[in-house]
């Protein structure tokens, strides 16, 4: 199962925190959203190593998006 | 050159007098205002190892050329002075009406030296400048103090008070302006009170210098309007800077119970989706449209703008997890003029302090009643503990001794801001090398590390990225004086301001790489600002006065997910050191190389700086 968690306004906007999703072969994060994310100022983070949209993830990988933010 | 007015207002508080400081004309090149000429004025003008509190300190308020006009959130101000709380070169910026009102009264900034025999307040006019007796707001909140003056002055004049908390010389007291702004997180508002003055209240009916101010109004539109359509923009009107809280609980980053652990069991009952759904409503700083201050009824009826900072540090940090609780207790330190992340920070301790049996009274982690306590007790200094709170964590930690040293979360006497960095080496760097103490306005790194590098890594990357933001965070939006937020929150375009630069001064040529020098020459002097004072007191400088809280080294973090029980490393904490260092041609002191105050134009205070000091 991939883990895939969101942070902060994402959650609002794809309607949850965090799931599990099954996958047959390894796939694009990009593949595994079923809803709209902005494209651009987003953090991708797979098992706690930089990635983005097109990193292809395997079951166990846990994803972590989040907005990019400026620190204050 | 145009976009200034060539000139400070001096307020002589000891004689009640007023006169004028103009500046070399090449200063607007070389340090182009607000952080830049305030630590030059300070450089050249107060003595070496001068008490911060004695009248021969000066109190520097300072604009620049983009202040106040008609481009996203411009309305910002610097507040600097040689620092109680640490000894060292101490500054914050403000949103303030006062900005603009200045600039159109005809001056760049304000220097208040001396000190007034009883309570004062000064209200300026254009030229016309009164002293006035303040006794009636003496003893006098924030909230209230203003609210004398509008009445007195109109809601369209600027000002900037201190609470009290400043009076009582809280070492961690801010400048407050705007009925929600506060400034100079390092005791500025101390400062203003060691000199009686309780509030400046300015007016002017002049005009913005600017070269070609159609230009650049018009380019002032174009950014209102990108700031508008910025595909976060209605994001961030939700929730304004505590969107950021969930990501740090993710990333166990929070600071919780003083610190101790990354991530926070109630951190739901006050993140951004819990602002958002309690907002009454939104207020911020003059020509803002992104207004960062959000507000909610808090739990004894007040309107209490939080952000992520004050939430972080009065929450999670004290171990109170209720929104509208949080809310009392900052609205309380900002009636009093107390620093809310000081503040919470100091409370953190404080509450470490009382588990381990040192506080001598009881006050336990989320204990929402004592911590109202003991803030009044700090910002009246009203018995022994509060004073002794009102002198912030390294004083706290130097009384205490033994284990305390631990307990208090700063960096050259300056509470860290509200981001845990015991398992982001880059974020400690920030902090260990920000110009004022751990603050996180110059530097804010822990997404590009997690993102971009190694997360456990010291790699020169991360000193390489801490520099381009003290460049571009603590030089350019510092200097201007204009606020960050838009670039960096919304992805305004860093190269405007440049453009902005050439068509309110009409100097052709400005461009970012110009802007960096101006950035490296501010931070070197700065720099040099510490070792002077340092040395003048008799004080070790040394490598170490760059390093982050103890705990980070010393303790593991707790309930930090993968990174409990995580932690800095001294030795690789130096190589990262070494690498920042290398990239500033300072040398292994932390201190600027002779050839690096040459290539900044800083003979003269180099050569003033070897009088103390041998230089590489």
């Amino acid at each position: 199962m991939v883990t895939i968690r969101l942070v902060s306004y994402l959650e609002k906007m794809a309607g949850f925190r965090e799931k599990e999703i099954k996958i047959e072969e390894p796939t694009r994060v990009r593949d595994l959203i079923a809803f709209d994310l902005p494209d651009e100022r987003l953090m991708v983070v797979v098992d706690d190593i930089g990635g983005d949209l097109d990193t292809v993830v395997d079951n166990d990988s846990r994803v972590v998006i989040s907005p990019i933010f400026g620190g204050g | 050159m145009n976009g200034y007015n060539g000139k400070f207002l001096v307020l002589d508080m000891s004689k009640k007098e007023a006169s004028e400081f103009t500046y070399p004309e090449e200063w607007q090149r070389t340090f182009i205002g607000g952080r830049g000429f305030a630590v030059k004025i300070l450089w050249d003008n107060v003595p070496p190892g001068t008490d911060p509190y004695s009248e021969d300190n000066w109190l520097v308020f300072s604009i620049g050329p983009l202040s106040g006009l008609s481009l996203p959130s411009s309305s910002k101000m610097i507040v600097a002075a040689k620092s109680p709380l640490t000894g060292g070169y101490g500054d914050g910026n403000l949103g303030t009406r006062a900005s603009p009102q200045l600039k159109k009264a005809g001056y760049d900034g304000i220097i208040v030296k001396g000190k007034a025999e009883s309570p004062t307040y000064v209200v300026i006019e254009n030229d016309k400048v009164e002293f006035h007796d303040a006794k009636d707001i003496w003893g006098k909140g924030t909230y209230d103090t203003e609210k004398y003056l509008i009445e007195k002055y109109g809601k369209k004049a600027g000002f900037l008070s201190i609470g009290q908390a400043g009076e009582n010389l809280v070492r961690y007291a801010t400048v407050r302006s705007q009925e929600g702004r506060s400034g100079g997180r390092p005791g500025m508002g101390a400062v203003m009170g060691s000199k009686m003055l309780k509030s400046i209240v300015v007016k002017g009916t002049g005009k913005f210098p600017q070269a070609e101010p159609k230009e650049a109004l018009k380019l002032g539109s174009e950014g209102y309007n990108m700031v508008k359509n910025a595909p976060n923009y209605d994001h961030w009107m939700g929730q304004g800077t505590t969107m950021i809280l969930d990501f740090l609980q993710e990333s166990s980053t929070l600071p919780v119970r003083n610190f101790s652990a990354g991530t926070y069991e109630l951190a739901a009952k006050v993140d951004g989706s819990e602002l958002e759904r309690t907002k009454i409503e939104q207020i911020g700083c003059p020509r803002c449209n992104m207004q960062c201050g959000i507000v909610i009824k808090d739990a004894e009826g007040n309107n209490s703008e939080l952000d992520y900072e004050n939430i972080g540090m009065l929450g999670p940090n004290i171990g109170i997890g209720d929104l509208p609780r949080v809310g009392v207790l900052n609205y309380m330190a900002d009636d009093y003029g107390l620093d809310t992340i000081s503040t919470g920070s100091v409370l953190g301790m404080a509450a470490e302090a009382s588990e381990n049996g040192v506080l001598g009274e009881t006050y336990s982690w989320g204990d929402f009643e004592k911590s109202k306590d003991l803030i009044t007790r700090i910002a009246t200094r009203a018995d022994n503990i509060g004073s002794l709170l009102a002198e912030g964590t390294m004083r706290m930690a130097q009384k205490w001794g033994g284990d305390a040293s631990k307990w208090a979360i700063n960096v050259k006497g300056l509470e860290a801001s509200a981001y845990n960095a015991a398992t982001v080496p880059g974020m400690a760097l920030s902090f260990g090398t920000s110009p004022i103490g751990a603050h996180h306005k110059d530097a804010w790194v822990i997404q590009w590390e997690i993102q971009f590098s190694e997360r456990d890594a010291y790699t020169p990357d991360k000193a390489e990225k801490v520099i381009e933001l003290q460049r571009i965070r603590g030089g350019m939006f510092e200097s201007l004086v204009t606020c960050r937020f838009p670039w960096i929150e919304l992805g305004y375009d860093l190269e405007a301001y440049p453009k902005f630069l050439e068509k309110v001064t009409g100097r052709s040529g400005w461009n970012l790489d110009e802007v960096f020098e101006v950035a490296d020459r501010i931070y070197a002097l700065i720099r040099a600002y510490w070792v002077r004072e340092f040395v003048a007191e008799g004080k070790v400088w040394s490598r170490k006065m760059d390093y982050p809280a103890e705990r980070w080294f010393v303790d593991g973090l707790k309930d930090g997910g993968k990174y409990t029980g995580g932690h800095l490393e001294y030795d690789k904490y130096d190589e990262l050191l070494n690498s920042y260092y290398g990239f500033r041609n300072w040398d292994l002191r932390g201190i600027p190389k002779e050839e690096e105050f040459k290539r900044l134009g800083l003979e003269h205070e180099a050569e003033q700086l070897s009088n103390l000091v041998d230089l590489e």
